[in-house]
């Protein structure tokens, strides 16, 4: 019991003697702190405006050449079952799927005009 | 308003909220700093640069736990990559540590008053191995529970009480033989 009491009081002196020990932190260092969060901050919104461009063009391309690539794979599918292997490696169904995939590439080269006369505009 | 919400207030965009944890906390970053890197410039620039990575990181912080631990954590990390220096030493380099220490030459003869008192305790703090003052630090200052202290120094719960009491037994032996200093 007696050995307890001492040891709450060791601790209870030492917790005194190590409070006096504390540091100040000097007056300006607040100052330097919310100035680098300020500036770094001011700098982050055109670092995020760059990522969501790079998003937003990859995924247009996903979006349109997606569904081109899977509207060719439903017509291979649909002619090879209606008019058999030969008519695949026919001239006028290669010039469909090209036609396709042409009238693709010029809707995204569209997309993408759109996209940089919008941001140009802002 | 509680801690939550103002960490709230700050991912939401409001910088100058964070002000708050920075009034709150520096003078304990920079002590804790202090102990580590042993100089108060390096101290200033740890606090400054583990502030600003608070704010990075405030997205990651889990507010089941305590902000200052979570604060103090990054403080520790960025202090002792800062000073490049070993905080844990092993028991046989205490032991050294220690002789050196009981034969360093304290002044016999200087009254006991408030501001020796500070003076000279700060002189022990930097005359014992920097974990150890760091625990004492820790444990004295803030009330730190041995759990918070194992979450900032990255020990585990046994090996902070262990060292804890070699830190505290230390302390008070070098209390004790300074002759002018009236232990208890």
């Amino acid at each position: 019991m007696n050995e307890k009491n001492n040891i709450h009081t060791d601790d209870e002196f030492i917790r005194q003697l190590m409070q006096s020990t504390k540091q100040q932190a000097p007056e300006n260092l607040k100052y330097r702190i919310m100035q680098q969060i300020e500036t770094e901050k001011s700098l982050l919104p055109q670092q995020t405006k760059k990522t969501r461009r790079a998003s937003e063009l990859l995924d247009s391309f996903k979006a349109i050449f997606g569904t081109v690539y899977v509207l060719l794979a439903v017509l291979v599918g649909v002619a090879f079952v209606v008019k058999g292997k030969g008519f695949l490696l026919s001239f006028e169904f290669l010039a469909v799927l090209s036609l396709i995939v042409l009238v693709a590439t010029a809707f995204w080269l569209l997309a993408q005009v759109d996209y940089r006369v919008r941001r140009r505009q802002e | 308003m509680n801690e939550k919400q103002r960490v709230q207030q700050v991912l939401s965009g409001n910088t100058s909220a964070f002000g708050y944890f920075v009034e709150t906390y520096q003078d304990m970053a920079i002590t804790i700093a202090y102990r580590i890197c042993g100089n108060r410039q390096d101290a200033e620039d740890v606090v400054q640069e583990s502030f600003v990575k608070a704010y990075r990181n405030l997205h990651s912080f889990r507010s089941e736990s305590k902000f200052s631990s979570w604060l103090y954590r990054i403080v520790y990390n960025t202090a002792v990559t800062y000073a490049k220096t070993k905080v844990w030493i092993s028991d046989s380099d205490v032991e050294l540590t220690q002789i050196n220490i009981e034969s360093s030459d304290f002044d016999t003869e200087t009254q006991i008053l408030a501001a020796e008192r500070t003076e000279m305790v700060q002189n022990v703090l930097n005359r014992i191995p920097k974990g150890d003052a760091l625990l004492l630090t820790l444990y004295y200052m803030e009330d730190n529970s041995i759990k918070d202290i194992a979450k900032i120094t990255g020990l585990n719960e046994t090996n902070v009480k262990v060292k804890l009491f070699r830190a505290r037994k230390l302390f008070k032996e070098l209390l004790v033989a300074t002759n002018e200093f009236q232990y208890a």
